[in-house]
């Protein structure tokens, strides 16, 4: 074929031929310095601000959430998040979640840093879906549920949930952070009252049938109290509309959809799939529900290589009256 | 601050390559006529492989480095969202300084938020400016405009370049709403502890409830008189509350808890409490002799006056309409009736005092020791506490709604950081201009140096 070709014709396709390579080799030397760069930021976190109203809060009220730790360490026992923890003086810490890849095999890691954290400031702990699977023998989700615990709709009953008690809980507790299991605790904080509640269920399916009593009380019960909801997936407030899911909602789990494109946002997450946010998925930042804000947190795992553009992040609310 | 000198760096080479090459056609113009010069354009190859290659690397790296210089900079838009704002007063009334944005005590405040490490307030605060975002003329009065909206712009300097720009002015913004809210708006500071009733005497518990009350009153007027139409989500206004919660005070606490107590002489420790009473009566009644010698004083200057004196306090003097009559001024004659008309009223006051410890001091003394009564006046007291309680909240409530809706959030801010479609442009243009030197260079060394 090359014979057929002028002298000219044949330099031209050379020329193209290197051209192509060559932006190929820009391309990938761009992307793997992007890659590397990343995953060196990323062995620290980055702190995010935010400012909420809420007209219940008579003084500054700051609430620290830590998310998806997935049992990674900053400083040796995490102890460089622990410092930068307590350097910002919190009011109240909330962890939403898969802070250990297993709660059976990471429980003293989840301990000593439940034991640390509550030192500083009360200290909450939601249950993640890693959390979850190596507790509970079974998707939390309503038919599996309705199965092990022989229910119906008629004859549901929502605390034989809680009932099951787990090693994982009592360590936790033992070492001073309060698990929430569909349960709200009432704290006095600079002559505010607060109530914090954590979901345990946060599988759509299963959360208004197993949940919906204990959610009802901390929601409705004591009105003038600050509500804050704390829940690891945030899959509940894109599932369903409700007039009032709290005075604050903390959410986790997408990890930020883990590389963050410049225009696009999120890339993916596992249950939205390509561009979760454009299809209307929570997926990473402060969103606006019923009117209240719910903060999704991109968590702290910090081993994912493809984590881009995306730095673990300790989230710090600060709620002011207005 | 390196990747702003590498940043500059590489626009100083592109530049340099650019205007030397230019220079060098200019000068070797003259070696070629017209008819070549025109050749040795049409025959350059405009698209050329490895001039865009290295045109794009060297893009990306400008690129890299202007993203990081870009960063350093981030500005914020506080917006006052307030009624008063618009003649530039605080919510209070007082008037609207927007260097408050980044006084001392805001910067201060903001590093303690952000427990921001290596850097001081006065560092800090150099980086900082604020403006309104209109500015209206001076000039002539229809130019005058009064903004509502400030920008505070951050730009990191070598002390600073350690922070993330974005959160620095996060904090800033965040710690000028606390500081705004703590010196210009409304509190709620109502609610206090619970004192230890077990330890109180009953009839102090009573004037417990009544400093309690009142204060819960005083707070509801403060606000009926802001806003006597606003309406709370139960349909209730600050004076309907206001109106329940003296109801209340005069039956619950006065004829029914106070009355209980003294018709039944209900008391604690009846000797100390007696004894109390009565030494408080041997200061009371030192008052009344003292407003007592006061008020004789007084009358005994007035008498000393002569009548002549008092006619010569008519001033000539005129009304609203411009019309003349004779005014009577206060000169001493009336200032000493007063005088005298004010000690007598304390004097009755003191006495009446008197006769109201007077008469506790004989329930008291006659005291009954009846515990069934006691533990009725503690329930009593518990319940009143209750309900003082309750409308404390309801106050509070009332007032936290009205505040919300007045203040309408107070003060909104939006944060503004890296705009990608302006990076964007900013690499679009660079690429060309790197692009158009690199081709000149290349024209550049196809002019002969010689004819």
């Amino acid at each position: 074929m090359d014979k057929f070709l002028s002298p000219k014709a044949k330099k031209n396709i050379r020329a193209a031929k290197f051209f192509a390579f060559g932006m190929i080799f820009v391309c990938l030397a761009t992307a793997i310095v992007i890659v590397l760069c990343s995953y060196i930021g990323n062995r620290n976190f980055r702190e995010t601000f935010y400012n909420v109203s809420s007209i219940k809060a008579d003084s500054p009220l700051r609430v620290i959430q830590l998310s998806d730790l997935h049992s990674c360490l900053y400083g040796d026992d995490n102890q460089k998040l622990i410092a930068r923890v307590e350097e910002l003086k919190p009011d109240v810490i909330i962890c939403t979640g898969d802070m250990v890849n297993s709660a059976t095999d990471d429980a003293d890691f989840a301990a000593d840093l439940g034991r640390k954290l509550s030192k500083i400031a009360p200290s909450y702990y939601v249950y993640g879906n890693n959390e979850v699977e190596s507790i509970y023998d079974f998707p939390l989700n309503e038919k599996e549920l309705d199965e092990h615990f022989g229910f119906t709709k008629a004859n549901r009953d929502e605390t034989k949930l809680l009932e099951i008690k787990d090693s994982f809980e009592q360590k936790l507790e033992k070492a001073g952070i309060k698990v929430l299991k569909n349960e709200k605790d009432t704290i006095e904080v600079k002559n505010m009252t607060v109530d914090v509640y954590g979901v345990l269920n946060s599988n759509p399916s299963s959360f208004w049938s197993y949940s919906e009593k204990s959610f009802f009380d901390h929601i409705y019960e004591n009105s003038d109290n600050l509500k804050i909801t704390a829940v690891h997936e945030p899959f509940i407030f894109e599932e369903f509309s409700h007039d009032f899911w709290g005075d604050l909602m903390l959410c986790g789990h997408t990890h930020g959809g883990v590389m963050r494109v410049p225009v696009l946002g999120p890339l993916y997450t596992h249950e939205g799939g390509l561009l979760p946010e454009r299809s209307g998925g929570l997926v990473y930042g402060r969103y606006d529900v019923s009117g209240k804000p719910l903060i999704v947190s991109s968590g702290l795992e910090n081993k994912n290589i493809l984590r881009i553009n995306n730095q673990p992040e300790l989230v710090v609310i600060d709620i002011n009256k207005f | 601050m390196i990747t702003a000198l590498l940043q500059k760096l590489i626009i100083l080479i592109i530049g340099v390559l650019f205007l030397v090459s230019a220079a060098i056609i200019y000068f070797r113009f003259k070696n070629v006529n017209r008819t070549e010069a025109a050749q040795i354009f049409k025959t350059t190859q405009y698209f050329n492989a490895w001039l865009i290659l290295l045109c794009f690397v060297v893009t990306i790296v400008f690129g890299v480095f202007n993203h990081f210089e870009l960063k350093k900079s981030v500005h914020a838009i506080i917006s006052l969202n307030y009624s008063e704002a618009s003649q530039a007063q605080n919510s209070n009334g007082t008037r609207y300084n927007m260097a408050e944005i980044i006084c001392d005590e805001v910067v201060d405040k903001a590093i303690e938020k952000g427990a921001l490490k290596d850097v001081t307030t006065k560092e800090l605060r150099d980086c900082l400016v604020v403006y309104p975002c209109v500015q209206g003329g001076v000039g002539d009065e229809s130019e005058y405009h009064i903004s509502t909206e400030f920008a505070v712009e951050y730009h990191a300097s070598k002390h600073t370049s350690h922070l993330d720009s974005e959160n620095v002015i996060k904090l800033i913004t965040s710690a000028y709403k606390e500081y705004y809210i703590e010196n210009y708006t409304d509190n709620f500071g109502l609610a206090s502890e619970k004192p230890n009733f077990d330890e109180m005497e009953y009839m102090d518990i009573a004037a417990y409830f009544d400093k309690e009350t009142l204060s819960i009153l005083n707070y509801l007027y403060g606000m009926a008189e802001k806003n006597n139409s606003f309406v709370t989500e139960n349909n209730t206004t600050f004076n309907s509350l206001a109106g329940r919660v003296y109801q209340f005070k005069e039956t619950q606490i006065n004829q029914n808890f106070r009355s209980f107590i003294l018709q039944n002489g209900i008391v604690r420790d009846k000797e100390a409490y007696v004894d109390r009473l009565s030494h408080h009566n041997k200061n009371v009644d030192f008052d009344r002799q003292k407003n007592g010698v006061s008020f004789d004083l007084c009358n005994q200057a007035i008498d000393m006056y002569s009548e002549e004196m008092t006619r010569v306090v008519l001033v000539p003097t005129w009304d609203e309409a411009g019309k003349y009559y004779m005014g009577r001024t206060k000169v001493g004659i009336d200032e000493l009736s007063v005088l005298a008309t004010s000690y007598s009223d304390y004097v009755t006051s003191n006495e009446k005092e008197i006769m109201d410890n007077n008469l506790l001091i004989d329930k008291m003394s006659a005291g009954n020791e009846d515990s069934g009564l006691h533990e009725s006046v503690d329930l009593m007291a518990d319940a009143i506490y209750d309900s003082i309680k309750g409308f404390e909240k309801e106050a509070i409530k009332a007032g936290r709604e009205y505040s919300s809706h007045k203040m309408n959030q107070c003060i909104a801010v939006s944060i503004y950081g890296i705009s990608i479609m302006n990076e964007l442009k900013t690499l679009v243009l660079f690429a060309i201009f790197a692009y158009a030197a690199f081709m000149l260079r290349v024209i550049s060394k196809k002019f002969p140096k010689k004819v």
